[in-house]
């Protein structure tokens, strides 16, 4: 059995009214086996079990994505990602710390460049 | 992504100081082992030494907390050196139960936010932390700390007990008037080790993502919900948020940083994981200034942590399960196996390579 969630045309996410588009591949043979040993009630809560959990992961790592890039920024949605351990100061990359000399207490770096 | 308060600070760093062992409670899952049989205590002079040197070398965030930092003797000076150094925002991080009035309004002339650990309705949160009575005592803490001005995070341990509990905690926090609302899923440090059944496993850790996601978005404007700790996402995009330094390939040139430096309540200080072992050790508190001991293991001693960051990224961030990643857990059971890492085993930083910075 293989199962995918696909995502539509043009990086958008949404195919007509769907978020996205779930398939699953079940081998003929294997299904007559399953069906041969009584297992068919059995087969498909597992089968419905894995699509349900796999269909999660995509819709977190989806989110996941969106907020590193902040793509739903537009639309005001609000992400729940990355604060550090403890509920301390989370350890991302500092944006826009300007670089100015080799040494700045906490930091060396590899050359005197200015950034961000 | 919207960054929190923290990062906007004037400087980069969070110095995490755990001023003592001793709590009046013993959580089943403390990543401290914190309790009242312990005797661990940093010595005041040093704190106050290093509160006052740490905005000037970096640090822009200041976390105070223990064990139970309501029981250090000395509170009140810790109090006051941190609320006359400018430039940091400070945080005590409390269980909430010995909060008193007076305690509160200092705290809040000072300049400090509180975080408070709560997780689970009363007979939950009663038997998380092996003591009747204390959900009561920490809602009280809680109310008099909002009343004086302070302000509130509510941090939550989720596990497969008290995940059903989200929005049970999310209201609370809201009722109480907290600020925010933080999720730290159950982590195998310290005491938690013994609660390794109780942990989310990754379709779990997926459906509380999406639940808290929720509870975020619906509360928009009244409470700021966060997850506590990295995605895999983002780890494998940005692998110094994995301590991982990149040197000529950064988009800043960092090749060395601290960005988290703990100081144990035996006075031994961590570069960026509390449970780092031991052997990880960058100096004692007092010993010399912060500034000498930080500089001293940026120069000399940073290898032997940076090997240990890229090996274990190496091995655990391409196949890793869960969309979650604890990052600082990992690192601290990495640093603690037999066979220590050494230098040698470092690979170019060209391999770790960051995805390209916008």
């Amino acid at each position: 059995m293989s199962n995918k969630v696909e995502k539509s045309n043009g990086g958008a996410h949404r195919a007509g009214d769907m978020v996205a588009k779930f398939s699953m591949e079940i081998d003929d043979e294997a299904l007559k086996q399953v069906i041969r040993n009584g297992q068919l009630r059995e087969f498909a809560a597992t089968a419905a079990s894995l699509a349900s959990a796999h269909i999660s992961a995509q819709i977190v790592d989806r989110i996941a994505d969106m907020a590193i890039g902040g793509s739903a920024g537009g639309v005001g949605a609000t992400f729940v990602f990355d604060d550090g351990d403890f509920g301390t100061v989370p350890p991302r990359p500092r944006w826009g710390v300007g670089v100015i000399s080799q040494f700045d207490g906490l930091q060396r770096f590899t050359a005197e460049q200015q950034f961000g | 992504m919207q960054l929190t308060d923290e990062a906007d600070s004037a400087g980069s760093g969070t110095l995490m100081l755990h001023l003592l062992g001793r709590c009046n409670l013993r959580c089943l899952h403390c990543y401290m082992e914190g309790g009242p049989y312990r005797r661990e205590m940093l010595a005041a002079d040093a704190v106050v030494a290093a509160i006052g040197e740490a905005p000037r070398l970096g640090f822009g965030s200041l976390y105070v907390t223990g064990g139970e930092p309501t029981l250090y003797p000395y509170l009140d000076r810790v109090i006051e050196a941190a609320g006359a150094s400018d430039g940091m925002t400070r945080t005590l991080c409390s269980n909430g139960t010995r909060l008193t009035r007076t305690l509160v309004h200092r705290l809040a002339e000072s300049g400090f936010r509180l975080n408070v650990s709560l997780d689970g309705t009363a007979p939950f949160h009663d038997s998380f932390r092996r003591l009747e009575g204390t959900f009561a005592d920490t809602l009280r803490g809680i109310n008099l700390a909002v009343d004086a001005g302070l302000r509130v995070t509510i941090i939550a341990s989720i596990g497969r007990r008290n995940a059903s509990m989200l929005g049970f905690l999310a209201e609370t926090a809201l009722d109480v008037g907290a600020a925010a609302f933080r999720v730290q899923p159950l982590l195998a440090l310290g005491r938690a080790h013994y609660l390794a059944d109780d942990r989310l496993a990754p379709a779990e850790l997926d459906a509380m993502i999406m639940a808290l996601s929720d509870i975020a978005n619906r509360t928009r404007g009244r409470l700021e919900v966060s997850l506590i700790g990295q995605s895999l996402r983002y780890l494998r995009a940005h692998p110094c948020a994995a301590y991982v330094c990149n040197g000529g390939g950064c988009h800043r040139r960092v090749a060395r940083e601290i960005k988290k430096l703990v100081v144990r309540e035996d006075g031994t200080m961590l570069p960026e994981a509390t449970n780092l072992d031991p052997s990880y050790v960058i100096g004692t508190l007092g010993e010399a200034p912060l500034s000498a001991l930080v500089g001293r293991y940026l120069d000399h001693n940073y290898d032997r942590f940076d090997a240990l960051c890229r090996a274990t990224y190496r091995r655990h961030i391409p196949d890793w399960p869960a969309s979650i990643v604890p990052w600082d857990m990992v690192l601290a059971s990495a640093s603690r196996e037999v066979i220590p890492l050494v230098p040698a085993e470092r690979t170019s930083r060209e391999s770790l390579a960051p995805a390209s910075i916008s």
